[in-house]
């Protein structure tokens, strides 16, 4: 585990590829709730984090991105949101984030630690957008459950529905099934 | 109970998946895909960024060349130099109207465009397109797409495909 990379525990109930829809799942939420301009528990972020630097809303990168004062949303060329990704997936964890050789990895660890280029970590600054609130997990697990009448069913579709998602674009883009 | 069970879930799925695959993918829908993809390469090109070649990887603008830049030097005292950009920077960037003229939209299902609006600029007696290829000629060719643009696309196209595929 390194520090832009988090762990979950899931049921080692759960198949391959429900694990894998539960993953990709995972960081497509990420995804969508920090172009929100929101943290853990879909919060907007507070204190410190929830401002840019005066300097940094001054630099020209910002105004040439069109990124707003009030936003805060891991977003400059929005490369980094892109590149987060599933690490390794166990019998009952998933792990996600970025790996080190990662080209995102500095600017991931950066907002985590609120270090921002610089030596010292600011817990004040940090912005840990990978972190999931239990509530998070356990919403998204919702869609994949393990008891109950029709969990079975909810489950497979559930699973069907990303999973055949991903294979059919990657069909159509690549015009053949590719391995993940 | 077998150890493997192969699944075709586009089989499963069938009629389902092919019109849910042509609706996320309707001319509509594209339109606001290829919207969001200019803007994306605005913003990757006055970060001064591009790709070389299709789904290659980004790297820098090249510089400008001295005698742009005191040009360059000489709009800004003039204050007709953009605000996104500085002399120095080499980012398709000096009025604001190439890249302002970018835009996107949908052609048919699951084909789109982005492009540079023929419009006339305002200094000189020039297209925004031409000067779009110019420039492109010139060796920045800024509307080659990243390898992640493609990959952020693919993954907002998933996204709506799974949220489409999950209300049926």
């Amino acid at each position: 585990m390194n520090k832009a990379s988090k762990k979950i525990k899931i049921s080692s109930r759960y198949s391959e590829d429900e694990k894998l829809a539960i993953a990709d799942e995972i960081l497509e939420y990420i995804r969508e709730r920090s172009r929100r301009g929101n943290g853990p528990g879909d919060k907007k972020w507070s204190g410190d984090a929830g401002v840019y630097t005066k300097s940094y809303q001054n630099s020209l990168e910002f105004k040439a991105a069109g990124k707003k004062k009030g936003k805060v949303n891991q977003t400059l060329s929005g490369d980094m949101l892109v590149e987060m990704d599933v690490l390794k997936i166990s019998k009952d964890e998933i792990s996600y984030g970025f790996s080190t050789d990662s080209e995102q990895y500095g600017k991931a660890e950066g907002n985590i630690l609120g270090t921002y280029g610089k030596q010292k970590a600011n817990s004040k600054k940090a912005r840990d957008f990978l972190y999931l609130t239990n509530d998070e997990i356990r919403s998204i697990l919702s869609n994949y459950p393990l008891r109950g009448e029709d969990a079975k069913t909810t489950r497979e579709e559930n699973v069907q529905s990303r999973l055949s998602a991903i294979e059919g674009l990657r069909e159509f883009l690549f015009g053949k099934k590719q391995k993940s | 109970m077998a150890k493997n069970k192969k699944v075709d879930l586009k089989k499963l799925l069938g009629d389902k998946f092919d019109s849910a695959f042509k609706k996320t993918l309707s001319k509509s829908n594209m339109s606001t895909y290829m919207g969001e993809l200019a803007e994306t390469v605005k913003v990757r090109t006055r970060l001064g960024g591009l790709a070389e070649k299709d789904q290659g990887s980004k790297s820098k603008i090249k510089p400008l060349k001295p005698s742009t830049i005191k040009y360059r030097q000489y709009l800004k005292k003039k204050g007709e130099l953009s605000g996104l950009t500085t002399p120095k920077k080499s980012n398709l960037t000096m009025t604001g109207q190439l890249l302002d003229a970018l835009t996107g939209k949908g052609l048919r299902v699951a084909i789109g465009i982005i492009s540079v609006k023929s419009t006339r600029r305002k200094d000189r007696d020039l297209k925004n397109s031409d000067v779009a290829k110019y420039v492109s000629d010139q060796g920045r060719p800024f509307l080659n797409l990243t390898s992640k643009e493609v990959k952020e696309l693919a993954q907002n196209i998933k996204r709506d495909l799974v949220k489409l595929l999950r209300k049926k």
